[in-house]
C-alpha cells in the first residue's frame, strides 16, 4: 500500500519553478531513495511534503487522504517528520530538550518512553550527553541528535535530507547503519542523498530526480546497473 | 504542578520575594509611592516584552504602541464614563485593575490583527514593520484625539480631578498588574506553549516541522505582550494624572530592550535581575550627574553586552554550583 503519493506536483520559489511534474510514492516499511545533483529538486519535493512551501499544482496524498492544503505542523502531527539537511539544532537546547521538543505532538507524547527507549538504544551516547547543549557537539554527535529527535516524534514516514552531508567517512557510514536499523523496526524512509552508493545499498527503491523532473525509477538494484546511474553518477 | 517541585528551582522563590520586597517598602514606607509604582512599571514592561523577544525571538522594536493605546484607551474611559472614575477609588483601587485589564485587551487585539501580516516577517523586517505601527498609531492619535474635545490641545489629555485615584489605589493596580506579569512569564516559560515558542526562536523551520503551530504560538505571544504592556500603559497613565504622544516614544522600547539584553534573552530571571540594575542604575545616575547619566549609563551597558553578549544570568549560567549546572537553576 501506498503510505505517501505525490501526483503530478509543479512548484517552486517566487516565480521560478522547481518541480514540473513530479510523481513518487512510497510504500509502507521500506527505504525509497530519491536520487540527484545539488539543484535538482529534491529538498524542494521534501520541503513540499511536509508543507513548507505550497504545491502549485497537483496534489500530496498520505494515507489516502490529500493533504495538500495542511500546514506543516498538521502533517508532523499526523506523523510525517523530517530529519532536515544541515540538522537544523537548536543550538541552546540540551540534549534531553530536543528529545523532549521531538516529541511535541500529542501522539508522540503517548509513545514518549517507548520512542525515548529506542533512542538511546539506537545512540548510547544521548544518554550520557543528555544535559550537554547540541551547539557544543561534534557534527556527528549533532547528526544522531537530529535523527534522534525525529524519532521523537514517533513517524510513520521518516524524510531524511542528505544526512550523510559534511560528515566524516567513518560517520557517514554509521549514518547508514542507523538507517538499515530504523528500517529493521519498521520505520518508513524516504531518503534524500546525494551519495549514490550509500542510498543504493540502502534503498528498496530508487527515484533519479534531474532538473525538477523524475528522469528514472525502478527497484534499487535494477537502477544501479542502469547505464544512467553508471555514466552520470558513478561514472563508469 | 508539586509544590516542592515549584520551589526547588530559585525563580520562583526569587519572583516571591520580590513581591514582598516590594509590598513590605510599600508598608514601612522606606521608599516613595511613587518611586515602586515606577519600578515596578521598569521591571514590567521589559517582562511584558520578553514574552514576545525573549521567548519567540522576534524584537518588537515599536513595542511602546502598546503603552501608547491602552494609556489613551484608559484615560479617555475614565475621562468620559464617571462610573468608571468614581469606582477607581472604591474597593482598595481593583477596579483600577480591571479598567486596566480592558485598554490591554484592545492592545491585544490591535497586536493580533497587526501580527497576523506582521508575523509573517522575520528578523530586522519584524522590527521595522513595529516601528511603523508606532508611527502610525501616534499620528491617528495626534490627528483625532484634538477633534475629540479641544481640551484635548496636542493630543494630551489632563485627567480631571474626578477621573484620579488616590496614589495607594495605583499602587495596589499597578503591584497586582506586576504580579500577574511576571508570575504568567514564569509559567508560560515552564510550559509546553513556552518550549515551543524558545524553539521557534532558534530555528522557526525546524519547529514547525515537528508540530509546533508556530503561527499560532507567535500570535498568541505577540498578544499577550502587548496585553501587559498595554495595561502597564494604562495604570502607568493614571500615575501621571493623563497622557500625551510621549507614551509612543521608541526611547520607552529602547529601555526595554536593553533590560532584557543586559539581563540575558530567553529566560525569566534574565529580564527580571536586568530591568532591576538598569533602574538601580538609570535612577542613581540621574540623580548624581544629571548632565552625564544618559553618556555613563550607555557605557555601562556597551561593556556589560561586550563582555557579556548573553546578558548577566548569561554568563552564569554555564557555571556550575555546588555540583549543580547554574542554567538548570536558573530558568
Amino acid at each position: 500500500m501506498a503510505l505517501l503519493e505525490v501526483k503530478d506536483l509543479d512548484t517552486g520559489y517566487g516565480e521560478s519553478q522547481v518541480l514540473w511534474g513530479v510523481n513518487l510514492r512510497v510504500d509502507e516499511g521500506g527505504v525509497t531513495l530519491l536520487l540527484g545533483s545539488n539543484g535538482a529538486g529534491k529538498t524542494t519535493t521534501l520541503r513540499a511534503i511536509t508543507g513548507l512551501i505550497k504545491p502549485w499544482r497537483g496534489e500530496i496524498r498520505f494515507m489516502d487522504r490529500d493533504i495538500s492544503t495542511k500546514p506543516t505542523h498538521e502533517r508532523a502531527g499526523e506523523g510525517i517528520i523530517m530529519v532536515p539537511e544541515g540538522r537544523r539544532l537548536w543550538p541552546d537546547m540540551t540534549v534531553y530538550e530536543h528529545l523532549e521538543m521531538g516529541a511535541y505532538t500529542e501522539r508522540a507524547r503517548n509513545r514518549f518512553e517507548d520512542n525515548l527507549d529506542f533512542v538511546y538504544q539506537l545512540f548510547p551516547v544521548l544518554r550520557e550527553r543528555r544535559d550537554q547543549l547540541a551547539g557544543t557537539m561534534s557534527g556527528g554527535e549533532q547528526q544522531m541528535l537530529a535523527i534522534a529527535r525525529a524519532i521523537m516524534g514517533d513517524p510513520k514516514i521518516l524524510l531524511m535530507d542528505e544526512p550523510s552531508l559534511g560528515l566524516a567517512p567513518s560517520i557517514v557510514i554509521q549514518v547508514f547503519n542507523t538507517i538499515s536499523q530504523l528500517k529493521e523496526r519498521g520505520i518508513t524512509i524516504l531518503l534524500v542523498e546525494q551519495n549514490v552508493h550509500m542510498g543504493l545499498s540502502v534503498a528498496d527503491y530508487a527515484y533519479i530526480i534531474e532538473n525538477g523532473r523524475i528522469v528514472l525509477e525502478g527497484p534499487s538494484d535494477e537502477v544501479s546497473q542502469t547505464d544512467l546511474i553508471k555514466k552520470s553518477y558513478l561514472g563508469i | 504542578m508539586d509544590i516542592d517541585e515549584f520551589f526547588k528551582r530559585p525563580t520562583p522563590l526569587f519572583i516571591l520575594i520580590l513581591l514582598i520586597v516590594i509590598l513590605i517598602a510599600k508598608l514601612l514606607r522606606l521608599e516613595t509611592t511613587d518611586y515602586l509604582i515606577t519600578i515596578m512599571f521598569f521591571i514590567g514592561i521589559a517582562m511584558a516584552l520578553n514574552i514576545i523577544m525573549g521567548f519567540a525571538g522576534y524584537v518588537s522594536f515599536g513595542h511602546t504602541v502598546f503603552l501608547g493605546i491602552s494609556g489613551y484607551v484608559f484615560a479617555l474611559l475614565v475621562y468620559y464614563n464617571r462610573d468608571f472614575a468614581n469606582l477607581m477609588n472604591m474597593y482598595s483601587g481593583i477596579p483600577i485593575f480591571f479598567i486596566a485589564l480592558l485598554a490591554g485587551g484592545v492592545s491585544a487585539l490591535v497586536a493580533f490583527l497587526v501580527g497576523i501580516p506582521v508575523l509573517k516577517l522575520k528578523g530586522a523586517f519584524f522590527a521595522i514593520a513595529t516601528i511603523g505601527l508606532d508611527f502610525a498609531a501616534l499620528y491617528i492619535i495626534k490627528a483625532f484625539i484634538p477633534i475629540l474635545n479641544p481640551e484635548f490641545f496636542g493630543a494630551q489629555i489632563i485627567l480631571p480631578a474626578y477621573a484620579l485615584a488616590y496614589k495607594d489605589n495605583v499602587f495596589v493596580a499597578m503591584y497586582i498588574t506586576f504580579a500577574l506579569i511576571i508570575i504568567a512569564n514564569y509559567l508560560i516559560r515552564r510550559s509546553r506553549f513556552g518550549m515551543g515558542l524558545l524553539a521557534i526562536s532558534e530555528d522557526e523551520d525546524a519547529a514547525e516541522a515537528l508540530g509546533v503551530p508556530t503561527t499560532k504560538y507567535k500570535l498568541i505571544s505577540f498578544a499577550l505582550s502587548a496585553f501587559f504592556t498595554g495595561m502597564l500603559g494604562a495604570v502607568f497613565g493614571l500615575n501621571s494624572g493623563g497622557v500625551d504622544e510621549n507614551l509612543f516614544n521608541l526611547a520607552h522600547t529602547i529601555d526595554m530592550i536593553v533590560m532584557i539584553v543586559i539581563g540575558g534573552i530567553g529566560t525569566v530571571m534574565g529580564p527580571l535581575v536586568g530591568s532591576i540594575i538598569y533602574f538601580i542604575l538609570y535612577d542613581t545616575l540621574l540623580v548624581t550627574y544629571p548632565e552625564f547619566n544618559l553618556v555613563i549609563l550607555g557605557f555601562i551597558v556597551a561593556v556589560i553586552v561586550l563582555f557579556a553578549p548573553r546578558g548577566v544570568v548569561g554568563i552564569l549560567r554555564g557555571k556550575q554550583f555546588m555540583g549543580k549546572k547554574l542554567r538548570d537553576i536558573i530558568e
